[in-house]
């Protein structure tokens, strides 16, 4: 899960990245109004933590940028400005939550989560596809029962896969979510987290769940 | 709706209710004493008349002196105890006495002490009547026929009395029921001009922080009244507008509160995460404890700032100071912060220029312009303070440095409180730097004056009055 971080007090926007990339989100930073509008409008991203105080572009206009070109990423606010007439601003304009500074993260990271499933069409943080099942809070996954260990990539790229369940995913999408926009890519390594993950997720099992669409990318599906 | 307030109305009734009270029994008594004064002596008129009456009707006939009255004169005479009554004495032996007397003989006896009137001859008295009824005697010594008489005449006052009684029951009935219904009118007239004060004081009270913006409405006021409420809205103004500025500051001071305190919050949250190494503890620690110094140093700030906003500093407690003195405790203090971010400070101060002023409100004031000249410039630059009499008397402290400049649309902004310009936004600074400065110059008489070029740096010229140079003698001897 990609998360753009919009905040100008630069100590706390690396803190974000910290904490948010400690529990398996990849973060990328801005730390003014126009960085920050241009890499929310250039990137794909699964959610924007969004300071409304910046310099040179204010976060309701950023917001109101995105949300009248069609964006609907999620957007969670957070400002030191927490009166009710803000918050009301702030979500009439298009904002999905609002959280007060100073919060707590891990209530962040929970709203976060639950936006995030939410924008995907789910409501639990239960993700099953046939008999894999994916906790996206305990970051676990078990299939059949039997509980499968990952590695963080791993993860993130199976759990990408499980919540576009049905839908064929790029390569260029998948790297997109699961690496920050600054991140060298060769494509050649989504391929390799692939491999691994078919050793772990399908082998041994009648059925494979993922499968690959020739010159489109890849899809996770339970077995018809 | 609310009373009247019953102090104004009592006291105006009690006074005005004695005031009426004791100018209508003022009255009274004068027109009662006047009313009395008339009777008595037109009946006195009477008895004077009669007495010349009398005189023309003695005669001597035969070598005998008598009195002759005509019938008209003598009818009101021969009814016993009719009210009017004469009695002539010739010497010491009775010439004539009049039928109605009764007793020839009867002794007036004077009620009161007799008046003079018209010479010694004639003598007025108060006194009883033969019918006991109260009358006005008159003695009149008269000489003629070469012996002397003593006409005594008398007339009943009872008409005259009766007037004057009726006159009395009349004031003793009106006077109370008079002071009676110009109290009540008086209590009225009061609570209906009081009602306006009692509205306006309503409308008042309904006024809080809250709905401020109110004003009261002037249009349909008396007159009197106009001029009170419109000076009440003119401190409304006022106070609207402090409480505005108090409030944008509490704003924004809460504001810049949050972000250090958000920086500790998840600081500790992202420590917590996890077990980490002791050398990621002490990371953090550190960055709390550079937090927990800016919030500090914001708090104290914005203590400065209220205490010269509520203007708790007092201008008492000035004394003269050598701006030397504040230039060398500018350039000492920032020196660890000049030499670490390569800065060259240089003071050239005449050593007799004197600002009178307290100390560490000054000291703040430069040291604050100083460490801002240091702190916003480029590595190996310079600060250079030059402090210098001007021919108006005041003196400039000028302080200019080679730092990044000030763009002209921030040069009158860096004096408002929190506001950052956007190269000082993640500084460690609180925001309030400048504003105190200005504060603390201002309350000394002074101003401070920016110039500056961006690219090229800055010159901030803090200008105060000057104390005369033979104040410094003074202090020597």
């Amino acid at each position: 899960m990609k998360i753009l971080v919009i905040e100008d007090e630069q100590r706390l926007a690396r803190l974000l990245k910290q904490g948010l990339e400690e529990q398996g989100f990849v973060v990328d930073l801005a730390y003014d109004g126009s960085d920050g509008q241009f890499q929310a409008e250039q990137y794909p991203y699964d959610a924007i933590l969004l300071d409304l105080m910046l310099p040179e572009v204010d976060g309701l206009a950023i917001l109101k940028g995105l949300r009248e070109k069609g964006n609907d990423v999620p957007v969670l606010i957070i400002t030191a400005r927490g009166d009710v007439e803000d918050r009301i601003k702030g979500l009439n304009f298009g904002a999905d939550d609002y959280l007060a500074k100073p919060f707590n993260l891990d209530e962040l990271i929970a709203r976060l989560r639950a936006l995030i499933r939410r924008s995907r069409g789910k409501s639990s943080p239960l993700v099953t596809v046939g008999d894999l099942v994916i906790d996206s809070n305990a970051r676990t996954v078990a299939r059949a029962g039997t509980v499968i260990l990952l590695s963080a990539r791993e993860y993130d790229l199976l759990h990408y896969l499980a919540l576009s369940a049905g839908k064929v995913v790029s390569r260029t999408e998948l790297i997109e979510h699961i690496f920050t926009s600054d991140y060298e890519w060769d494509s050649n390594v989504i391929e390799v987290y692939i491999s691994h993950l078919r050793t772990k997720i399908d082998k041994g099992y009648s059925s494979a769940l993922i499968r690959t669409v020739r010159g489109a990318g890849y899809l996770l599906r339970a077995a018809p | 709706m609310i009373r009247p307030t019953p102090a104004i109305a009592a006291r105006l009734l009690i006074w005005q209710v004695s005031g009426v009270t004791v100018i209508l029994l003022a009255l009274g008594l004068f027109f009662y004493g006047e009313l009395s004064q008339i009777v008595v002596s037109s009946v006195d008129r009477t008895l004077h008349a009669k007495a010349q009456i009398f005189t023309g009707l003695l005669h001597e006939e035969h070598g005998k002196v008598e009195l002759e009255l005509s019938d008209i004169i003598a009818g009101e005479y021969v009814i016993p105890r009719s009210g009017h009554y004469y009695r002539v004495l010739m010497g010491s032996a009775l010439l004539a006495a009049s039928p109605s007397l009764a007793d020839e003989n009867f002794p007036f006896v004077p009620t009161n002490t007799s008046t003079d009137s018209g010479g010694s001859a004639e003598k007025y008295a108060n006194s009883i009547g033969p019918a006991g009824e109260s009358v006005r005697v008159l003695h009149y010594h008269y000489r003629a026929f070469g012996t002397t008489f003593e006409i005594t005449l008398a007339e009943k006052l009872t008409e005259g009395l009766a007037i004057v009684a009726t006159f009395r029951n009349f004031l003793l009935i009106t006077l109370p029921l008079g002071i009676l219904v110009l109290g009540i009118a008086t209590w009225w007239i009061i609570r209906t001009s009081l009602i306006p004060l009692a509205q306006f004081s309503a409308t008042i009270e309904t006024i809080t922080h809250r709905n401020m913006d109110e004003r009261l409405n002037t249009d349909r006021m008396a007159r009197e009244l106009t001029c009170v409420a419109s000076s009440f809205n003119d401190m409304l103004d006022r106070l609207h507008q402090v409480f505005e500025s108090q409030k944008r500051l509490v704003s924004d001071a809460s504001h810049e509160l949050k972000t250090p305190l958000s920086v500790i919050t998840t600081q500790c949250d992202v420590i917590l995460q996890k077990e980490r190494s002791p050398l990621e503890y002490v990371d953090a620690i550190r960055s709390i404890r550079l937090e927990t110094r800016k919030i500090t140093q914001l708090v104290n700030d914005l203590l400065s700032l209220a205490r010269l906003d509520a203007g708790l500093v007092a201008a008492t407690g000035f004394s003269p100071i050598f701006v030397q003195d504040l230039a060398t405790h500018a350039v000492r203090l920032t020196a660890p912060l000049a030499a670490q971010l390569d800065i060259r400070v240089t003071a050239i101060v005449d050593e007799t220029l004197q600002v009178s002023g307290v100390r560490s409100s000054l000291e703040e004031a430069l040291l604050n312009v100083v460490e801002n000249g240091i702190r916003y410039n480029h590595k190996g630059g310079e600060v250079s303070l030059i402090a210098s009499l001007k021919e108006n008397g005041q003196i400039a402290i000028e302080v200019t440095d080679t730092g990044i400049g000030i763009r002209s649309e921030d040069r009158e902004k860096i004096f408002e409180r929190f506001y950052r310009t956007a190269s000082a936004r993640n500084s460690d600074g609180s925001g309030l730097g400048l504003s105190i400065v200005k504060a603390i110059i201002a309350w000394h008489g002074g101003c401070v004056v920016l110039d500056s070029e961006p690219g090229n740096g800055s010159k901030f010229t803090l200008i105060l009055p000057a104390v005369a140079q033979d104040s410094r003698v003074n202090q020597v001897l």
